[in-house]
């Protein structure tokens, strides 16, 4: 019968069961919002930061050498990501007011974008030897 | 049974109720309702679990109460379709946490992906919910007389929403099948027509979902990602975003850019909510249910 195959039903919800999966999500959200202020990372000391704001990384184009740190702070309202082209880093969701830190450890030329917002997009050249 | 108790019989079985008319061979009542050929199902969109700013501090909260609304109607819907966004950053926790909210749903639950279900990888979203009909994430159905298409725009998400060659191949094929006189029911999370491309509220590949869908008497089409309600009618094709059960978001080009909006605290239940649809063989039916009561 095609009708089961919107997925297993419901119906059989004892009160218990019902105030028993209440307390968990209560006690999830609970965990949830510690875990959002917990998370607040040390930010280690970087040679530049990007901003996110108004859907654009700031500055767009970005060059540093070989072992230096890149902090990238999202301004916006909007949760974003910083996603290498070549997926070689990914700072996976950034929230609002969210920091993400990568060392680059090859030179190169990275092109990233966002995934969430997929015409959001930037370059870090990255030259070889340190610059001091 | 008379035609009275045999409803609220629906009502109370929801889709266990052919299995007991075939079992118990009842099968006048089962025409009759064949004969309304009609199917009643609600779909809810964009929760956001892991949201936590000014605009809706609570989005737990406010998918209880959505669940909550649901689960008070009067006659079940034969199924609830969550059409993505259901966590905001594709975290294992925020799986958990809605999967428990959504657990506590009356009715089966249909869920498919947004972009924000999706980040980097949908390995966590098909950990939550992965169907064994569905190993790519997309699938048909048919159910009280009506075909059902749950489809996933946010996979390569590019500039906007997008289906792939391999789904429309799979769309055509599985539409050519259909009698043009079977109501089409078609989910997406990104609106499947170009709704407000300047902010990427479109699916680049849609076009050719909307031309194997041309042939057809009734065609509803059901997206989420806008966070606000929009109807559209093209032709044989009737369009409808949802609200969201978590934050809404400016009307396409009011703001500069799409993103949460903050309404008035005292306004914020009067833009969330689910929608009731009924779909039948000649019309379908739409009512938007906002949390405010």
């Amino acid at each position: 019968m095609a009708d089961s195959s919107a997925g297993a039903g419901g119906g059989i919800c004892t009160h218990m069961k019902a105030i028993l999966i209440g307390l968990q999500v209560a006690l999830l959200g609970i965990a949830l919002t510690l875990g959002a202020r917990a998370a607040a990372p040390t930010l280690l000391p970087a040679v530049a930061t990007v901003h996110i704001k108004d859907f654009k990384y700031n500055p767009p184009a970005l060059t540093v050498h070989v072992g230096d740190r890149v902090t990238f702070v999202n301004d916006d309202d909007e949760a974003h990501t910083v996603t290498a082209t070549d997926k070689s880093f990914d700072s996976e969701g950034l929230d609002t007011a969210g920091t993400w830190q990568h060392v680059f450890t090859k030179p190169g030329t990275y092109h990233y974008f966002c995934e969430l917002h997929p015409y959001m997009k930037a370059t870090i050249i990255v030259l070889p030897g340190a610059a001091k | 049974m008379k035609r009275d108790d045999f409803l609220k019989h629906v009502a109370w079985t929801g889709t266990g109720i052919a299995w007991t008319l075939s079992s118990t061979g009842v099968f006048n009542a089962q025409r009759a309702l064949a004969a309304d050929d009609a199917i009643s199902f609600v779909q809810m969109s964009d929760s956001h679990i892991g949201f936590a700013h000014p605009e809706n501090p609570d989005v737990i909260g406010t998918l209880q109460q959505t669940i909550a609304g649901i689960n008070a109607m009067p006659v079940q819907p034969t199924f609830v379709v969550h059409t993505g966004d259901v966590t905001h950053l594709a975290k294992p926790a925020q799986f958990d946490t809605a999967k428990q909210i959504l657990g506590t749903l009356k009715a089966p639950l249909v869920v498919l992906p947004g972009e924000h279900d999706v980040i980097g990888t949908p390995d966590a979203f098909f950990q939550a919910f992965r169907r064994s009909d569905a190993p790519k994430g997309w699938f048909s159905w048919d159910q009280g007389g009506a075909h059902f298409l749950s489809l996933v725009n946010v996979f390569n998400f590019e500039i906007d929403g997008k289906l792939g060659a391999e789904q429309i191949d799979f769309v055509e094929k599985d539409l050519a099948a259909q009698k043009s006189s079977t109501p089409i029911v078609v989910f997406a999370h990104v609106p499947l027509y170009a709704l407000f491309p300047p902010w990427g509220w479109t699916t680049e590949d849609g076009s050719r979902v909307l031309a194997a869908l041309r042939r057809f008497n009734a065609v509803t089409v059901l997206n989420g990602h806008i966070h606000q309600i929009v109807q559209h009618t093209d032709g044989n094709i009737r369009f409808a975003t949802a609200a969201s059960t978590a934050y809404p978001q400016p009307a396409p080009g009011t703001a500069a850019k799409p993103g949460p909006l903050k309404v008035p605290d005292s306004k914020l239940l009067s833009v969330l909510g689910y929608r009731s649809v009924e779909i039948a063989r000649s019309a379908a039916t739409i009512t938007d249910h906002s949390l405010q009561t």
